[in-house]
């Protein structure tokens, strides 16, 4: 009778131990699988955020070209409007000893501080551009490493990486493809692309740059019997590139601001006091229009025919400020570098 | 009988029932580490199949070729299968004024399009009641593609089929594959009557600006435009030279209203190229770099080359923009 007590110890034990080390297994290579994922959102994250110091001084720079552009159209039509006073054209009340906002002393004296005021953003505006246009693409390479020396150092909080991995920039180069195409324009039209090629120069180029996230990883089980898991590398490898997220084109004094729910640069009446017509026939010879104001009689815009494919053409009628430009970001590609080594190329952490 | 031979028959029973409790937990626990050992297979195998593609290995013979050695007990013959971008707000409205053929404005946007990949396994040597077991896994991961492309020349809505059936990749098929740029089309009337004329003007002429600001293929080039920033041979060379001359031109309006003269200072059609009073700029120097009359152009492989404005009158060494 003694004899049959524990007859099932030995099937647990057995079963026990078979399961657990078959749990074991799939606990570890799930572990594995998800120390690779997770050193390949790493390097995604890494790669991708560090085109932001490319692509950020590309949009400050068009930011900053666009307000120029913008001041000098305004001083080209205040002086426009100078001259015009000064000849005596356009309306103006030319009398010798009249008085009043419509005589062109009267308006002259407006239109001067006008062009004075105009004179000064703009001066302001060329400053702001050379300071944001001047790092060349070696500049932007070496503020790419020290970013990626701060996104280590600021492991774990919210402008860090994931603190497991040690990153490192393998490549930072500028996309010279085949693929990259040219801009035009002059007074009257222009093509974006349309199968041409670019030819920038490297300052001008967009980069390219691949990081790896690499981590030594202990195993999830520690040694038994004579089983000793091996410690392995989590190596997660990414590639970006600056690429231009939005493209766009406006006639910014026809395009509604829905914040503000006006046009984004109204008309503007530099001749008066008050920046309102002096005239009725709304000042059509002193008024600036930035985009057609096409709900204005005097104005009815130059609308762009899309051809329903790839572009479109214009016809000018009528004042106004058409810009064509677009925002920078950053895309994920496949790397590129080739057969890289550890403690070569990149370190494990 | 003895209490004895009661107990055998009773030692039977629990072993049995013992036995089977326990081969029926050993298995179950068994089938359950197999099932999650090839479940994690096939999230990783469809996590990297999505993510790669989506990056850009988008020959998918070659793609599950390369992760088969990976996930070896996955039978690979994923396909991706790509679903819509994430809706978008795109609050400026471009037709406001006109139609969508005749508008004033228009953007193509970048954007993750869904790329979904999925698989299964189906585990024969494994049962549950009597049943096979089915694995199944899918990933998601985003593929930038280019939505209303070329500025939206299509005139599709953002969020519509059509857009999402007609994405590009930016890199091979679209013209965002650029180097930053900004052009501007921008003109201001004319009046070709002789001064003084009055309210109305009997010969208008549209003017195009040349505005000293812009980037594009003038002014992207090595050879001419080395340097960055606005100083000599810099890209933006151009917008500081108008600032100089268009600063000299500020003294050209003293206080009280100077008077105007045929040919003189303040015609700047017939008046001087340079005048001294005013470090060598003048008005008509300023004029000079606009073209009048607009001219359009249609359908030429020249657009955008023909006119080139004169931007860079009074620019040169010795002049008063340099």
């Amino acid at each position: 009778m003694n004899a049959q007590r524990g007859q099932s110890v030995p099937i647990w034990a057995f079963g026990t131990l078979s399961a657990l080390v078959l749990l074991a297994m799939a606990l570890n290579y799930g572990s594995t699988l998800r120390w690779q994922i997770r050193a390949q959102n790493a390097a995604d994250a890494a790669a991708r955020g560090m085109l932001a110091v490319q692509t950020s001084q590309w949009n400050e720079t068009i930011a900053a070209v666009h307000a120029a552009a913008l001041e000098e159209y305004r001083l080209r039509l205040i002086m426009n409007d100078l001259l015009e006073v000064i000849q005596g054209s356009g309306g103006c009340d030319a009398k010798t000893g009249d008085s009043g906002p419509s005589t062109c002393s009267a308006m002259y004296a407006n239109l001067r501080q006008r062009y004075f005021d105009g004179l000064q953003r703009y001066t302001n505006d060329i400053l702001v551009l050379n300071r944001i246009s001047y790092p060349s693409q070696s500049t932007q390479i070496s503020q790419i490493k020290a970013a990626l020396a701060l996104y280590q150092q600021n492991c774990g909080k919210s402008t860090g990486g994931d603190c497991a991995f040690n990153y490192s920039l393998v490549a930072a180069s500028p996309r010279h493809d085949s693929y990259v195409e040219d801009v035009y324009a002059d007074c009257c039209a222009f093509a974006v692309g349309g199968n041409t090629t670019g030819n920038p120069k490297t300052d001008l180029s967009p980069l390219d740059v691949e990081v790896i996230a690499c981590a030594n990883v202990p195993p999830a089980f520690p040694s038994f019997f004579n089983f000793t898991p091996q410690t392995y590398q989590a190596i997660g490898r990414a590639a970006a590139t600056s690429i231009m997220g939005t493209q766009e084109f406006m006639y910014v004094g026809s395009l509604v601001n829905p914040s503000s729910n006006s046009v984004f640069q109204g008309a503007e009446y530099p001749e008066s006091a008050t920046n309102t017509p002096i005239f009725s026939g709304d000042d059509n010879n002193y008024r600036i229009d930035y985009g057609g104001n096409p709900n204005n009689a005097d104005n009815q815009g130059n609308p762009a025919v899309s051809d329903g494919k790839w572009g479109f053409t214009y016809t000018p009628q009528n004042e106004g400020f058409l810009a064509a430009t677009g925002w920078w970001e950053s895309m994920a590609i496949k790397p590129f570098s080739g057969q890289l080594s550890n403690g070569v190329q990149y370190t494990c952490k | 009988m003895t209490i004895a031979d009661l107990r055998r028959g009773s030692a039977l029973v629990e072993t049995a029932f013992t036995l089977g409790f326990t081969l029926m937990l050993i298995l179950g626990a068994v089938q359950i580490a197999v099932m999650g050992f090839f479940q994690m297979q096939l999230d990783g195998a469809t996590f990297f199949f999505a993510h790669s593609f989506a990056t850009g290995s988008t020959n998918v013979t070659s793609l599950n070729t390369a992760l088969k050695p990976l996930f070896p007990n996955i039978s690979m013959n994923m396909s991706p299968n790509p679903q819509s971008p994430p809706v978008t707000n795109v609050p400026v409205n471009f037709t406001q004024w006109g139609n969508l053929n005749n508008r004033y404005g228009g953007a193509s946007i970048l954007r993750p399009q869904r790329l979904e990949a999925t698989s299964s396994m189906n585990l024969g040597f494994l049962s549950v009641l009597g049943k096979s077991i089915t694995l199944n896994s899918g990933n998601v991961d985003g593929r930038s593609m280019i939505g209303n492309h070329d500025d939206d020349a299509q005139g599709v809505a953002y969020d519509s089929s059509a857009e999402y059936t007609s994405l590009v990749d930016p890199l091979t098929q679209d013209d965002q594959n650029v180097p930053p740029y900004y052009i501007t089309l921008s003109f201001f009337w004319n009046c070709g009557d002789t001064p003084p004329w009055g309210p109305t003007c009997s010969s208008r002429v549209l003017r195009a600006v040349g505005l000293g600001e812009y980037l594009k293929d003038d002014n992207y080039s090595q050879t001419n435009y080395p340097n960055n920033g606005v100083g000599p041979q810099a890209t933006f060379e151009t917008a500081a030279c108008h600032q100089r001359i268009l600063a000299d031109l500020a003294a050209a309006f003293p206080a009280t209203m100077p008077t105007y003269a045929r040919s003189g200072n303040y015609d700047q059609n017939n008046g001087p190229s340079s005048v001294s009073a005013w470090n060598g700029a003048s008005f008509k120097l300023v004029y000079s770099w606009d073209i009048q009359p607009v001219q359009g152009e249609t359908g030429s492989a020249m657009i955008g080359r023909l006119y080139p404005m004169a931007v860079t009158n009074g620019c040169g060494a010795g002049q008063p923009g340099a």
